[in-house]
């Protein structure tokens, strides 16, 4: 190979990588298990990392990672069903998760930590599962996705306590994956409002409602920086699951992940300069953290 | 004499043959066949295995083999569709790298059967016939190749790799294994978890003996003595068949080979993927590689996507357009894509007949629970190897997914095709009292 093929090769890898299509750095992986894993989950003081993963092949558990020990325990020591989707408000008071309770069935539980009470909303009775949780960090509301009963899955909302059920929107096609923005004054998720599924925003009310992708494949799982200036997600392009972020207008959208395999559950790291995930690599499925740097 | 039935079919090379049998005393039901039928069979088969890979639970056709992108939002849901390498045919987004290797099978997509529910639509899968109350529960495919074949190199001749014999929360699929013939004639059942780990429950049977996991090579040569200070101490009478043969296969050498993944490379079993799924199909080909004549893989023991103690089938009445984009869709992408790979690099689809397929398809209209729900009218199936004309698409549906527009195929036919690539032919079906019905799948070949 001449020097001005090697140049131009090196040039081209500068450019791409000034560019901020990728990290400088390769992603740091984090757990070694391999185990199938999802819905990654910071708590507020930076200390620990719940996920939920496949324990054994028939229970799905809430984890939590200690950051400066790598320890690893149950979140919840004696859960003897799935849990998933754990999300915590700001003050660290309050947690809610989706447990599977029944045939086909989940509901929401919320844990008030210092009142010790449990709170649990039943969605609805036969089979009836919530899709997808997150805690207003002002640990006031709680808003999930959940089927309307004629095939399109709206967003309610309820209060701390599950109480005072309300959809906040209402379509025809599928809501799903709410996040609430760091104020909590706003939400981003996934509709498919467009045909397929897109990122959009809109007020905590359900109202302003914005398209922030447009894409054929699939956009789902949004995640807010911790400053609320950028969304990370999900997008399923050529055949493979990678994680993109853009600015929470929708603008400025960028591929973070490069793996050959998938890439997913995005979550901002609190010091907004890390994104941690979900990737399979080599057929294990394990969580990985990459810094995303300014442009 | 006794008119044992009318059986019409094609053999393997498409001529329509016509057998009307009639046998007598002379062909007690529980008889074996002879060394020499056997002999004869096999000359007229185009495989030595069958992997039958079941999706138990049924998978959506509309959001992953047969997606209907014209269709209104309410029937196609969400997903987008992608090329594969047949002009004008797309599958899903969902699974990318089976879209890359349509080059390697077959997709039937006319697949149809008659009973809406898991455990009948699991015995019709398994045995082409009805269960119910008062209903004599026909053999499964396996255990008709294990009656025909018997057992080769200590290896049992029909193995299952599954945790369990397929269910649902309520109750077993009757059909799973030999029905009146026995459970002699039963699936021998090995658990495969997903870093390869192996068990063999028929062991967990014999008082004081507890295998477990079966890793390495060492650690079994010391649960095999175990069992043999046990068996000293014991009448190796008083297990059952299942127990002796499971004795039979871990004091064969060529046995316990098989069912070591740690033989594999690395990049082998990291190319499967580090699930039940995966690994079990990477043991399904080392058992066919072994010469086991039909080894059925189980997506799960248990038919719910998602359910307290259940193991995460297919059966999406709800969580549809989470888990099949999350979990199961990527899970099946990997494995049975590194399947097709493996067995064409190594030759094996030339003696192998691999088929993978649900018990039934969902409902093409999104139900009221955002998800999809029960649809016996219209499924697909995936075939490859033992000769089967690769890269075309046998069947199609209508424009709603809802039925097929082509020659309906039935589960006798998908029971009639696999068991005639093995040589067991309207002939010796009739000699077993089995299968009086099912056309042989000629488009295939």
């Amino acid at each position: 190979m001449n020097c001005f093929k090697l140049g131009a090769i090196g040039l081209t890898v500068f450019l791409y990588l000034v560019a901020g299509n990728v990290t400088a750095e390769p992603p740091k992986r984090v757990t070694t298990d391999g185990r199938m894993k999802q819905d990654l989950c910071f708590t507020h003081d930076s200390e620990e990392l719940i996920y939920s993963v496949l324990k054994t092949a028939q229970l799905i558990k809430l984890q939590r990672l200690n950051l400066q020990t790598s320890e690893i325990t149950d979140f919840h020591a004696n859960a003897s069903t799935n849990e998933t989707q754990i999300d915590f408000s700001r003050d660290m008071k309050f947690y809610a998760f989706i447990r599977n309770d029944g045939n086909l069935h989940t509901s929401v539980q919320v844990q008030d930590i210092e009142a010790g009470e449990i709170y649990n909303l039943n969605p609805g009775g036969g089979f009836a599962c919530v899709r997808a949780l997150t805690v207003n960090p002002d640990g006031k509301s709680v808003v999930f996705a959940f089927p309307d009963n004629n095939g399109s899955q709206q967003l309610w909302q309820t209060d701390i306590q599950l109480q005072n059920k309300l959809a906040i929107t209402n379509s025809d096609y599928l809501d799903a994956y709410p996040r609430f923005s760091p104020t909590g004054h706003h939400l981003a998720f996934a509709s498919t409002r467009s045909g397929n599924f897109d990122i959009y925003r809109m007020a905590a009310d359900g109202t302003a409602i914005i398209q922030l992708t447009d894409h054929p494949g699939i956009d789902t799982r949004p995640a807010w920086s911790p400053d609320g200036s950028k969304i990370a997600y999900t997008s399923l392009i050529q055949g493979n699951y990678e994680i993109f972020v853009m600015d929470a207008d929708g603008s400025h959208q960028k591929q973070v992940t490069t793996n050959v395999g998938k890439d997913d559950f995005a979550c901002w790291h609190p010091d907004g300069k890390r994104i941690f995930y979900v990737s399979e690599v080599k057929g294990k499925v394990d969580i990985y953290s990459t810094f995303v740097g300014e442009d | 004499m006794i008119r044992l039935g009318e059986f019409n079919s094609r053999c393997c090379d498409g001529v329509s043959r016509r057998a009307f049998v009639q046998a007598g005393a002379a062909l007690p039901l529980t008889a074996a066949l002879s060394g020499a039928q056997i002999a004869n069979a096999a000359v007229n088969a185009r495989a030595k295995s069958v992997m039958f890979i079941w999706l138990w639970g049924a998978p959506s056709h509309i959001d992953t083999f047969d997606p209907k992108p014209d269709a209104s939002l309410d029937f196609r849901g969400p997903f987008g569709t992608i090329p594969t390498t047949i002009p004008g045919i797309r599958f899903s987004e969902l699974i990318p790298k089976l879209a890359a290797r349509t080059d390697k099978y077959a997709l039937i997509r006319s697949n149809v059967t008659h009973d809406g529910g898991h455990p009948g639509a699991g015995t019709y899968g398994y045995t082409g016939s009805r269960e119910g109350r008062g209903v004599t529960i026909q053999p499964s495919w396996g255990s008709i190749v294990s009656r025909h074949h018997g057992t080769t190199a200590g290896l049992p001749p029909y193995v299952m790799l599954s945790r369990g014999i397929p269910r649902d929360v309520a109750k077993f699929v009757d059909g799973y294994g030999g029905g009146d013939w026995g459970k002699g004639y039963d699936p021998f059942l090995i658990q495969c978890d997903g870093v390869g780990k192996v068990d063999i429950p028929a062991l967990k049977l014999v008082d004081g003996i507890t295998p477990d996991r079966i890793v390495h090579r060492k650690m079994l040569q010391n649960e095999l003595d175990k069992i043999k200070r046990k068996v000293t101490a014991n009448s190796f009478d008083i297990w059952d068949k299942k127990s002796k043969q499971a004795f039979t296969l871990l004091t064969n050498k060529k046995a316990i080979e098989s069912l070591d993944l740690t033989r594999e490379t690395v990049k082998t079993r990291e190319d499967y993927g580090q699930t039940s799924f995966g690994q079990s199909l990477l043991l399904a080909r080392r058992l066919v590689e072994s010469e086991v004549p039909f080894v059925n893989v189980s997506w799960s023991e248990y038919v719910e996507a998602y359910s307290p103690n259940t193991d995460f089938g297919w059966d999406t009445h709800v969580n549809n357009f989470d888990l099949l984009p999350n979990r199961h869709c990527p899970i099946l992408d990997r494995a049975l894509s590194a399947l097709l790979d493996d067995m064409d690099a190594r030759g094996l689809l030339d003696s192998t007949l691999v088929v993978c397929m649900g018990e039934f398809g969902r409902t093409p209209r999104i139900n009221k629970r955002a998800s999809r729900d029960h649809w016996a009218q219209n499924y697909f199936s995936i075939w490859a190897g033992a000769g089967v004309k690769p890269g075309r698409v046998i069947g199609a549906s209508d424009s709603k997914a809802e039925k097929p527009i082509t020659r309906p195929i039935e589960p006798t036919g998908v029971g009639v095709t696999m068991l005639d690539c093995l040589g067991i032919d309207s002939l010796e079906r009739a000699k077993l009292n089995v299968l009086p019905e099912g056309e042989f799948i000629h488009e295939l070949f």
